[in-house]
């Protein structure tokens, strides 16, 4: 019994320091000098409007810039014939015509010649069909996911879902997803109290929002949060590229695809939007490479890494490397609600801190009373990030 | 007799007849304490006059032919103190036996040395080394494992790429390059645990020879080097029980004389089965789980004083599963798991046809099968990849030993069967059974050594191999387009063979070459050339192979690796043997190197050769190092610089050439190391260890740039192996504490206490980046890398 004991103690020692716990942050002193550009842009069958993005990547010894590529002309050429002109509506965001929706079975190249007259296009894409997710389910992973590879695991809900993959042809999927989740503070003052000032009827009437109004008597790093006068949704997008091929499993029913691992801060429900993409065989295998390369790094016997070539090219400069796939998925949508009855276990310290890794600091209270008395809540602004309407599917 | 082997000799140079009354000298050889018959042991006649030597055969039986006269004949055996006898040899018959006394009985250390003794300077080979086994035994061990790989690179020329490396570089070579032998049979995977310990037993190894410069012509398959590790024979006369206890593993080998003098069994067993208590250690190990045992069965029948049958069986089992690892792609699994089992079995039948002549018939089987284990979600299914090799080996050599010659000649044939991937379903609703073709092929070889003196300062060892290879059917042979990239849209034409017909043949001589040059007594120059031809290979994209690694046999679009080797020596001893001192210089060209497209993925991929790029390497290095062999205070101290470079270019495009086509530095390329090793014995009951290893850190990928996509900088990577590791370095400590009662009794027991990287060096294994909360950061992956403390019991109990 005591060999044992001895034992697990030096166990501890031995393969806790061998095996575990052996990543440490590194400064591999390098020095960057690249300048390529980049081209990101998926069409979809999905309603609204739909965008390709231009930009060039800039990087040398101390920044990394990226600079949007500014009044280019940009072509999308539909079937071979028809040639749709995108139009730029932020610097370097190049959209369709209005109404554009893709359609399974067409095909879409894109073409875009820079201010400078470098013309580039990409390889002709087909978009391919995809099918439904029949069905999403989640379980709570206690050990959940790093979100460093240094840090301590944050527990998930692992969301997994079921698909028919169609048989007599090869499909490759590419899984995204944004998740809602509910969030109770929406604004945040540096030096600055939350301003509203009403123009109808005090508590009920229009009020017109000043916003964070400059104290100059509170500290240059005071903050102070006012919680959300309404329902608010924080929006996060999947960040990760995660594909699948059905060369071993066609025509087999798909069960337990791992598509989401979200780490659980609060333990209020929350919406995942799951979208089901299907890509072109060289679109899988650029995305599967990019994946390699990005995320499935620090393992015992990593590939080594190897240029990513996308399927745009100079066309009077076939050596330029061109960053970024232009592809054509069609799409399936899935809603799926995270109640979160399932997380058994743990502390959570709510979304706000999760994100700003400090609690909400209220306002001590204006013109007497109780803490926070007299301070007003924030309005939900909509953004790419944050909504105010009931998300679809809530 | 004598005249058939002069016929079959292709270059004998001189011959032995000479006018003078020759006598048969013959004896056993044995251990002092065990009595048991020792192997291998050398006999050296009359050192300082010609080089007349032999060595033991497995029954410690020696015999030679010498003129009628005064001779000195000298025993030798590493770890051993040299038996010296002087005598008139007169009429026929005579016999000398040795006793030989081991070292650790007279308080004198014989370490690490190559060839052992003189013999460095009196060997017409070069970069021969052979290890000891109690100095390996007294090296520190990581986690108290002794292991026979990490103690090889504390040897020059050895190197690897790092703490979880799945195998050695040798001389600029890849693991695959190396070919290891456990008793004849074939290592196919030599690690445990994913490169943290060897898969060689330890208390069963006996003499370990790594032949990394010249190879003799016996050897043949792999174009770097030969670690040849011979297991013990089972004692006849005397029951011993050995074994040991340390943190890792578990270990007992019994030694069962089953008819005294005539039959014995060997038995040796190793088992670590304590992940359990790595939960318990932290609830974040939950997920690791680690089992590996190997063992050994032997045994040994001397039918007669002419014929003896040795027969071997080994097991090697791993199971494995961490995230450390990656996943099988395009499976949906909740983790994965690998496991690996080695079966390999060996007979020999050794025939001693007159006291020169003997002949030795081998056959062998060998067995890897890796799987790659894909748990399902809510189900107790596991989908299985799995796959296999198989070799089937035959060999038959005749050893004519004359006064100035040693001469070997022999025949070999080996079936080779790859199986490079099936992946079972098992119950699993979601996933096909898909399988890739399996590859057969045939190679067969003539080889002829002969050793021999030419006056007293020149020794020569001249070898020919010749080697044969044939891919056979059944199989699909495509034929691409010539000029273009080899992938699915080259394809012009495909040949369908079928069973046992030949696709495709491949082969050449292989010449060997030893030439040494005594400057006098002490000192000697040696010259080597080396071709080797390797038909077999690890085709990977990973910086060491995966034990699930695919093996591929060459056919008609894979080309077999071609190597050729060019070394000089200088080799000196000082002060009566004490020191020994050596400066070897060597340069080796490959071509065929396999390399891999960017992005290639080899798994169930039935046309590996449309992934795969082949091209050439070169490497060459200096390797110095001196030795202190006796006293209380031994080890020794090496420098090595060593560069190994790569060039693909198959063609103009991005995807037929690597680094624009330029040479780059290999995955091992560490161009300067340096390895230290100190052993003392304090007194009869203690002896400490010190080893020191410094090397380069070896090259990775490191991005030249970033890409912003989505407002997250991601890695842009281009030029392979671009940027280094920091350097390694490690200092390790071992103390061995010997039986504290002295009395000889029947169970002997001694602690080895060690600390691997006593200073907490925390080494990169790998450097790699990840793009997480919007930046790029890069991390470095260590392993062993906090000081390791271990505690290891060994006994002997007989």
């Amino acid at each position: 019994m005591t060999r044992y004991s001895i034992k697990s103690l030096l166990l501890f020692l031995g393969l806790l320091a061998a095996l575990y716990a052996c990543v440490d942050a590194y400064d591999p002193e390098l020095s960057a000098n690249t300048d390529l550009i980049v081209v990101e842009g998926i069409v979809t069958d999905l309603p609204g409007i739909q965008t390709i993005s231009l930009s060039r990547s800039r990087s040398s010894r101390d920044s990394i810039t990226s600079l949007p590529i500014q009044r280019a002309a940009v072509t999308v050429t539909v079937n071979g014939t028809s040639s749709l002109r995108l139009t730029e509506v932020q610097p370097g965001l190049y959209q369709f015509p209005a109404g554009f929706r893709g359609q399974t079975g067409s095909t879409y190249q894109l073409y875009f010649r820079t201010e400078t007259g470098v013309a580039y296009e990409s390889s002709v894409e087909t978009m391919a069909s995809v099918p439904p997710v029949l069905r999403a389910y989640d379980e709570f992973n206690e050990q959940g996911i790093q979100t460093t590879a240094d840090s301590p695991p944050v527990p998930t809900n692992d969301v997994y879902i079921d698909f028919q993959d169609p048989p007599n042809q090869t499909n490759f999927y590419l899984w995204r997803w944004r998740l809602y989740e509910s969030q109770l503070w929406c604004a945040t003052c540096e030096q600055g109290r939350y301003t509203l000032v009403d123009l109808g009827p005090v508590g009920s009437g229009p009020v017109n929002v000043l916003g964070c109004v400059r104290d100059t008597t509170l500290s240059v790093f005071n903050l102070f949060d006012y919680p959300c006068r309404g329902l608010c949704w924080d929006i996060f997008y999947s960040t990760g590229v995660n594909t699948f091929a059905d060369i071993y499993a066609n025509g087999r029913l798909q069960m337990g695809r791992k598509v989401a691992s979200i780490p659980i801060y609060q333990r209020d429900q929350a919406l995942l939007v799951i979208e089901q993409l299907s890509l072109s065989p060289n679109a899988y295998r650029y995305y599967k490479l990019f994946a390699d390369q990005t995320q499935n790094t620090g393992t015992l016997a990593d590939t080594p890494p190897a240029p990513t070539v996308g399927n745009v090219r100079n066309l009077t400069n076939a050596s330029e490397n061109v960053v970024g796939y232009f592809s054509a998925a069609s799409v399936a949508a899935l809603p799926y609600k995270i109640n979160r009855k399932n997380v058994t276990t743990g502390s959570f310290r709510g979304l706000f801190y999760a994100v700003n890794r400090r609690p909400p600091n209220v306002e001590s209270s204006r013109g007497g009373g109780s803490v926070g008395a007299g301070v007003p809540s924030a309005f939900c602004i909509p953004s790419r990030t944050r909504t105010d309407l009931v998300p679809p599917g809530w | 007799m004598n005249r058939l082997v002069q016929f079959l000799l292709l270059f004998a140079l001189t011959s032995a007849a000479q006018a003078q009354v020759v006598v048969t000298l013959q004896g056993t050889v044995r251990d002092s304490v065990s009595n048991q018959p020792m192997v291998g042991v050398s006999v050296v006649v009359d050192f300082r006059k010609s080089l007349t030597g032999t060595t033991t055969d497995a029954n410690g039986h020696y015999s030679i032919r010498l003129p009628i006269g005064n001779h000195s004949i000298v025993f030798r055996s590493v770890g051993y103190v040299p038996f010296r006898q002087n005598l008139d040899l007169t009429d026929d018959q005579t016999t000398v036996d040795a006793l030989m006394v081991t070292v650790s009985n007279q308080l004198e250390e014989v370490i690490v040395t190559s060839k052992g003794f003189d013999r460095t300077v009196r060997q017409p080979l070069l970069g021969v080394s052979q290890i000891n086994i109690t100095t390996l035994q007294r090296l520190p061990a990581a986690l108290g494992e002794v292991d026979l790989l990490r103690g090889l690179q504390m040897l020059p020329g050895v190197t690897s790429v790092g703490e979880a490396a799945n195998g050695v570089n040798i001389r600029g070579g890849t693991t695959d390059q190396t070919l290891i032998l456990l008793d004849d049979t074939p290592i196919f995977n030599p690690t445990h645990m994913f490169g943290l310990f060897s898969v060689f037993p330890p208390d069963a190894m006996n003499g370990v020879d790594l032949y990394k410069g010249n190879v003799p012509a016996r050897f043949g398959g792999r174009v770097a080097s030969v670690l040849d590790v011979s297991l013990k024979n089972p004692g006849l006369d005397q029951f011993r029980l050995t074994g040991g206890v340390s943190l890792v593993s578990n270990r007992l080998m019994a030694e069962i004389p089953i008819v005294k003098g005539k039959f014995g069994l060997l038995v040796a067993g190793r088992g670590a089965f304590n992940d359990f208590l790595l939960p318990l250690a932290s609830s974040r190990l939950d997920n690791i789980k680690a089992k590996f045992g190997d063992g050994v069965v032997k045994a040994f029948w001397r039918i007669n004083n002419r014929n003896t049958l040795t027969a071997m069986g080994y097991v090697s089992y791993d199971f494995f599963q961490t995230q450390l690892l990656g996943n099988l792609p395009n499976v949906n699994g909740t983790a994965t798991q690998y496991d690996h089992q080695t079966t390999n079995a060996m007979a020999r039948w050794l025939r001693v046809l007159t006291p020169q002549l003997n002949l030795q018939t081998t056959v062998v089987y060998a067995r890897y099968v890796p799987q790659i284990l894909s748990p399902e979600l809510n189900s107790d299914n596991k989908v299985t990849l799995r796959s296999g090799v198989l070799q089937r080996q035959a060999k038959s050599n005749l050893n004519y030993q004359l006064t100035n010659h040693k001469i070997e000649f022999g025949v070999d044939a080996t079936h080779y069967r790859i199986e490079p991937g099936t992946l079972l379903p098992g119950s699993s609703p979601s996933v096909n059974f898909v399988t890739t073709p399996t590859e057969n092929a045939l190679e067969t070889s003539l080889h002829a050594d002969d050793e021999f003196a030419i006056g007293d300062d020149l020794a020569i060892s001249a070898g020919l191999r010749y080697s044969r290879f044939l891919s056979l059917g059944p199989s699909l042979v495509r034929q691409y387009a010539p000029g273009q990239a080899v992938d699915n849209f080259s394809v012009i034409d495909s040949t369908r063979y079928g069973p046992g017909a030949v696709s495709n043949t491949y082969g050449g001589f292989e010449p060997r070459l030893g030439i040494r040059y005594a400057l006098g007594p002490n000192a000697s120059l040696k010259a080597g050339y080396n071709l080797m031809r390797q038909y077999l290979q690890v085709v990977t994209n990973t910086t060491t192979p995966l034990p699930t690694a695919r093996w591929k046999t060459s056919d008609a679009n894979t080309k077999p690796q071609i190597s050729q080797l060019l070394s000089v020596g200088y080799f000196q001893t000082i002060k009566q043997n004490a020191y020994e001192l050596s400066i070897e210089a060597y340069y080796r060209a490959t071509q065929h190197i396999i390399d891999y497209k960017p992005g290639a993925n080899f798994l169930l991929q039935a046309y590996p050769e449309t992934q795969l790029l082949q091209g050439r390497s070169k490497a060459f290095g200096v390797e110095t190092m001196i030795t202190k062999k006796k006293g209380e205070l031994t080890g020794w101290l090496n420098y090595t610089y060593a560069r190994t470079f790569n060039q693909v270019n198959q063609g103009a495009g991005v995807q037929e050439r690597i680094n624009s086509g330029h040479w780059y530095p290999a995955n091992y390329d560490r161009p300067h190391s340096v390895n230290a090793s100190v052993s003392i014995v304090a007194d009869k009951h203690n002896t400490f260890g010190f080893t020191l290893a410094y090397s380069t850190g070896r090259p990775y990928t490191a991005p030249e740039g970033y890409v912003i996509s989505q407002g997250q900088p991601f890695p842009y990577y281009n030029e392979r192996n671009q940027a280094r590791l920091p350097d390694y370095h490690r200092l390790d400590f071992s103390w061995n504490i010997y039986n504290p009662s002295m009395r000889p009794r029947h169970w002997q027991g001694n602690w080895v206490f060690t600390v691997y990287n006593l200073y907490g060096r925390k080494n990169a294994y790998s450097v790699f980046f990840r793009t997480e909360g919007g930046q790029t950061q890069a991390y470095k992956l260590q392993i062993f890398a906090a000081p390791i403390l271990s505690l290891t019991y060994n006994f002997v109990l007989k």
